[in-house]
């Protein structure tokens, strides 16, 4: 298992999808967007990506896949196996080197099992504060693919976010390593720090608040923009 | 190094929940090869696989060009998951000797 196979393995997934259409309607979320934005955000090419085996895909609310994939068949195709959790139905696709799943925002109240986006022959497990990811997609180019990702400002936020949380320990120091890691680089810049204050500026109070309680701590110089700036 | 083994121990899971899936899907599939005996000038289907020391030729019956393909498939399918089963253990096995370690 290197990091050279499991790159190759992603690109394939992601050249796959472009092809079958499907990767034009989704989000690339979750750690393999570092690898995207080093390479394709000016400024982020010094970032560092810690190493993951998860790779996920957001579908976005409300969804219009455009065309019918059967997208358990490219999988398959490529060597992934679908684990089921659970009597829902909801599916993960296992691969020696990856796993891959589908997430999509819960809104309101939340339904009571996963979503069947039937289009594309998946369920996506639904997750809160997704939302703020999809509503913010940018998209890169890289080696003949256009990848879309969460904007790296909102990445950083969302993950500072889901860092207060998680219960696990090791998923909560990844989410503060790559939320601090990108932050680091965005605030060299003046443009992107005042990008940051106005995202801020414009989420829920509630969520705002959850951010610069975390970032009080471990970035405290998004705090003291922020204050000095709002 | 507690959250490292933590990281360790979650991919472990994975791992053993990856090895589980391939062998329930292996488990659906046929094994073997398909291979065309010519006999008085006419193709007849036959799945190879080894059952202990000998190689079994079952005849797989008249079947369309179309179920010929998708035997063919099946079974190229099988193949590409038990070489993924294998690499699923293989990985394992450094996972389980990383965490000991």
């Amino acid at each position: 298992m290197t990091e050279e196979t499991q790159s190759e393995t992603v690109l394939e997934i992601l050249s796959r999808f472009q092809k079958a259409g499907v990767l034009q309607r989704l989000i690339l979320i979750g750690s393999w967007c570092l690898h995207f934005y080093r390479y394709g955000v000016r400024g982020l090419d010094g970032l560092r990506m810690s190493r993951t085996t998860d790779i996920d895909f957001l579908v976005p609310r409300p969804f219009h896949p455009g065309r019918k994939v059967d997208i358990p068949a490219i999988l398959q195709e490529l060597g992934f196996a679908p684990t089921f959790h659970g009597q829902s139905g909801l599916a993960v696709y296992d691969h020696p080197e990856l796993r891959l799943e589908f997430l999509i925002p819960e809104l309101g109240k939340g339904s009571s099992g996963p979503v069947t986006i039937r289009d594309f022959h998946i369920k996506a497990q639904e997750i809160r504060y997704l939302n703020f990811l999809a509503a913010h997609p940018v998209k890169v180019e890289y080696q003949g693919l256009t990848v879309t990702v969460p904007e790296p400002a909102v990445f950083a936020l969302h993950k500072l976010i889901v860092y207060s949380k998680r219960k696990k320990p090791e998923k909560r120091e990844k989410d503060l390593a790559a939320a601090v890691g990108i932050l680091e680089f965005l605030f060299k810049d003046p443009k992107e720090q005042e990008r940051i204050k106005s995202v801020l500026k414009k989420l829920p109070p509630k969520w705002r608040k959850i951010i610069l309680s975390v970032s009080a701590k471990h970035f405290p110089a998004l705090n003291k923009y922020y204050e000095a700036h709002k | 190094m507690k959250v490292l083994k933590g990281i360790l121990k979650e991919e472990e899971q994975r791992l053993k929940e990856a090895q589980g899936s391939y062998e329930r899907e292996i488990g659906k599939l046929p094994k073997g090869s398909v291979q065309i005996k010519k006999i008085k000038e006419r193709d007849y289907a036959y799945r190879a696989y080894r059952k202990g020391e000998r190689v079994v030729y079952e005849y797989v019956g008249d079947l369309k060009p179309e179920e010929l393909k998708d035997l063919g498939k099946k079974i190229e399918l099988r193949q590409r998951y038990e070489e993924k089963l294998r690499e699923v253990k293989a990985n394992l096995k450094e996972v389980k000797r990383m965490i000991r370690d």
